[in-house]
């Protein structure tokens, strides 16, 4: 894949017995934004901890820009921890230098990207401020700029909005977007289901160390558009609709129930839509039928559920 | 190499920029000063005060009380007491007074009766004496010839004048115990920074960013050197401090009287010293015995997630630091500083950054300093690197603080 720009095969690790990642196989693009979906536990933070070199895989291979991955690699990533951490008694400067040497930068590269950003944020006036003297979303704003300071190839998020308020999340995803617009790779993991439909091109769902969703969210959404039908009767015919529900070529889920109209959720299991049309035809008043789309959120409960 | 150094440079420059640094440099001296006064002067007081409160009871012959007088005159004695030698005696028992001192008048019974306070040998000696004079006096001989065989004895106790290898020891004694103290007290202090820097960084949660920047072994290192620097810089004011002390003592000392004699030959051994080998020992050796324990100190810190758990884990650090300080001084100040005991503490890793310092200012010989360094150092390289490991784990590593069969599965165990 000349396009990808972390190919991660056949990935494997566990923790005594306990399988963290069960061989699996996850695709980036360069430049896009890739959503790491999944509950606590997953194995996402075992996933982002392999991708930076903190641990180590017990067997598969990571290939980054067509080569296999080096330790040297971990300087092309910048890491926004989950649980977000600087030196408290260090200033704004002094953090960022530190953080930015220690990433391979020299020390006046390293103070003007700092500049570019305190200007970008608007908080120039910060520079020589101490992290125990800022509040937590401006420590938030500081520990982004120091994940983006060096310039990274791969940007690793893990919850990048915990702790903002709308506002600065707002200008968090604009500058995300505008880093992967100029060719920055995103890895952006979360359980919030909302910014990762608003800001991924694509994703993969982590469930028990394994993938169980993978792909484009718009190939992801229309998969599971395809199976699922919403049907509302209205004066339907008891005996009609009781043969109905008893047809084992639909899985069908009565959603609500009156005596004088029924709303159905029909999923197809061998037949096609147009035959499901006719099967209802005569049951009742058709007043509404539409090819559900589930939310990603709906998807993703369903196929955990389903696991 | 680049980014240890990163590391090393910032807990320096963290570490002596704090008021905990600054106050430990300039108020501890002080405060050790202070307490050593306080020391001398409540040990003098007490010492003049137990000998005040001697209270004796004198049944005898006035002339046995004046001699009494005449050898303890601080004290307190009793002999206008018209009692009995068992009423007397009751009176000691519920401890009123220390003792009695009885004699009949025809001086057949001389008994002194006491506790354990009283001075009875010395009283003993006085009896003795009144006593013998007594029986003399009543044999009719001469009392030109009883004071001669009793007081103008031509006996005469000639002290050996060992002033000066006496002082040369004392001050030795002195260098000693000061180096031992000073480097337990470094290794703990700087240990525990070591220890408490890095659950602040565990706590904070910048370990995470930490450690996808560095190695971990590189920032166990890096911290433990950072620290290990700023030891050394406040080791180099103290001893400037105590440097000029020393000058500013000796420069107004001499005029002080009849000890002035002493202070010069104090001063005298102080400088005849040999502190280029102190002191680069002394460097060489925290060093290493900084390190050597200090990566203790470090995967304690990153095991545990507060420091009210470090408690368990810490104590068998300070055994063999302290057990190093009371084998020194126990054979190298009052014994044989050369003694079997001595060398054999100096090869022993756990002991030698204590024991040898203080060996030095006697003078160790050069094959000695080399194989316990030697050691020394295989043992450190040795623990620094099962450190390292407990490290890599223990900092990524929440909740409950881990047993100490964990910590060893934690050194075997890939990550």
């Amino acid at each position: 894949m000349a396009t990808s720009i972390l190919n991660i095969e056949n990935l494997f690790k566990k923790y005594g017995d306990k399988i963290a990642l069960n061989h699996i196989n996850i695709h980036i693009k360069r430049g896009s934004i890739y959503g790491l979906i999944g509950q606590n536990g997953a194995g996402k933070t075992t996933l982002i901890r392999i991708l930076n070199k903190i641990i180590e895989a017990d067997g598969g291979s990571i290939a980054f820009k067509g080569q296999k991955m080096r330790l040297k690699d971990i300087a092309s990533i910048g890491y926004l921890p989950e649980e977000r951490g600087l030196y408290k008694n260090m200033t704004i400067e002094e953090q960022a230098l530190y953080f930015g040497q220690l990433k391979g930068m020299s020390k006046a590269n390293a103070q003007k990207a700092l500049a570019y950003w305190l200007e970008r944020f608007d908080i120039v006036s910060w520079k020589n401020k101490k992290i125990e003297d800022l509040s937590k979303g401006m420590a938030q704003k500081v520990q982004f700029i120091i994940t983006v300071l060096h310039h990274p190839e791969l940007l690793i998020l893990d919850e990048p909005f915990s702790g903002f308020d709308p506002v600065n999340a707002n200008l968090i995803a604009n500058e995300i977007k505008t880093l992967a617009s100029k060719g920055t790779t995103v890895i952006f993991s979360s359980h919030r289901m909302e910014s990762v439909a608003e800001m991924c091109d694509s994703l993969c769902l982590i469930h028990q160390g394994s993938i169980l969703l993978n792909g484009s969210i718009q190939e992801i959404q229309k998969e599971h558009a395809q199976e699922v039908y919403e049907v509302h009767l209205v004066d339907y015919k008891i005996e009609a609709l009781e043969h109905f529900l008893d047809n084992q070529e639909y899985h069908i889920t009565v959603v609500a129930k009156t005596s004088h109209q029924v709303h159905l959720e029909v999923i197809p299991s061998s037949t096609t839509a147009e035959t499901l049309q006719t099967a209802i035809a005569g049951i009742g008043t058709l007043k509404l039928y539409r090819q559900y789309t589930p939310n990603l959120q709906e998807i993703f409960i369903k196929t955990i559920e389903n696991a | 190499m680049h980014k240890l150094f990163l590391i090393i440079k910032r807990e320096f420059i963290t570490k002596v920029r704090s008021k905990s640094y600054l106050i430990l440099i300039f108020l501890s001296p002080l405060l050790m000063i202070g307490m050593a006064a306080a020391i001398f002067y409540f040990v003098g007081k007490e010492q003049k005060a137990t000998d005040k409160k001697i209270r004796l009871i004198t049944l005898t012959q006035p002339s046995l009380v004046d001699a009494i007088k005449q050898q303890h005159p601080t004290m307190l004695i009793e002999d206008g007491l018209n009692i009995s030698y068992q009423a007397a005696k009751e009176l000691v028992a519920d401890e009123t007074y220390n003792g009695v001192v009885y004699t009949n008048t025809n001086l057949s019974v001389l008994e002194v009766y006491g506790d354990a306070k009283l001075p009875k040998a010395s009283l003993k000696k006085i009896i003795d004496n009144y006593w013998r004079v007594h029986f003399l006096k009543n044999q009719q001989i001469p009392s030109e010839i009883i004071n001669t065989i009793t007081d103008d004895t031509p006996v005469q106790i000639i002290a050996v004048n060992n002033t000066e290898k006496e002082i040369t020891k004392w001050v030795k004694g002195v260098v000693a115990v000061g180096l031992g103290y000073v480097m337990m007290m470094f290794v703990i202090i700087y240990g525990n920074a070591v220890m408490r820097s890095i659950i602040e960084e565990k706590n904070s949660k910048v370990i995470e960013i930490m450690v996808c920047s560095v190695k971990p072994y590189q920032l166990m290192l890096g911290k433990i050197i950072g620290n290990a620097f700023a030891g050394l810089l406040q080791f180099f004011i103290w001893g400037l401090l105590l440097f000029t002390g020393l000058c500013l003592l000796q420069y107004f000392s001499p005029s002080i009287g009849e000890n002035s004699d002493k202070i010069v030959l104090i001063f005298k051994t102080l400088w005849t010293l040999n502190y280029v080998q102190i002191i680069s020992v002394f460097i060489v050796f925290f060093f290493s015995g900084y390190l050597l324990y200090s990566s203790f100190y470090a995967s304690i810190g990153a095991a545990v997630s507060s420091e009210t758990d470090t408690q368990q884990f810490v104590h068998p650090i300070l055994l063999p630091l302290m057990f190093a300080v009371y084998i020194g001084i126990a054979t190298i100040i009052e014994g044989n500083p050369h003694s079997d005991t001595a060398q054999l503490f100096t090869l022993i890793p756990f002991t030698s950054p204590v024991i040898l310092p203080m060996r030095i200012p006697y003078g160790v010989p050069v094959w000695e300093i080399l194989l316990s360094l030697a050691l020394l150092l295989v043992s450190f390289v040795i623990t620094v690197f099962t450190a390292s490991k407990i490290y890599r784990i223990g900092i990524l590593t929440d909740g409950n603080k881990p047993s100490f069969k964990q910590l060893i599965q934690w050194v075997f165990k890939k990550i």
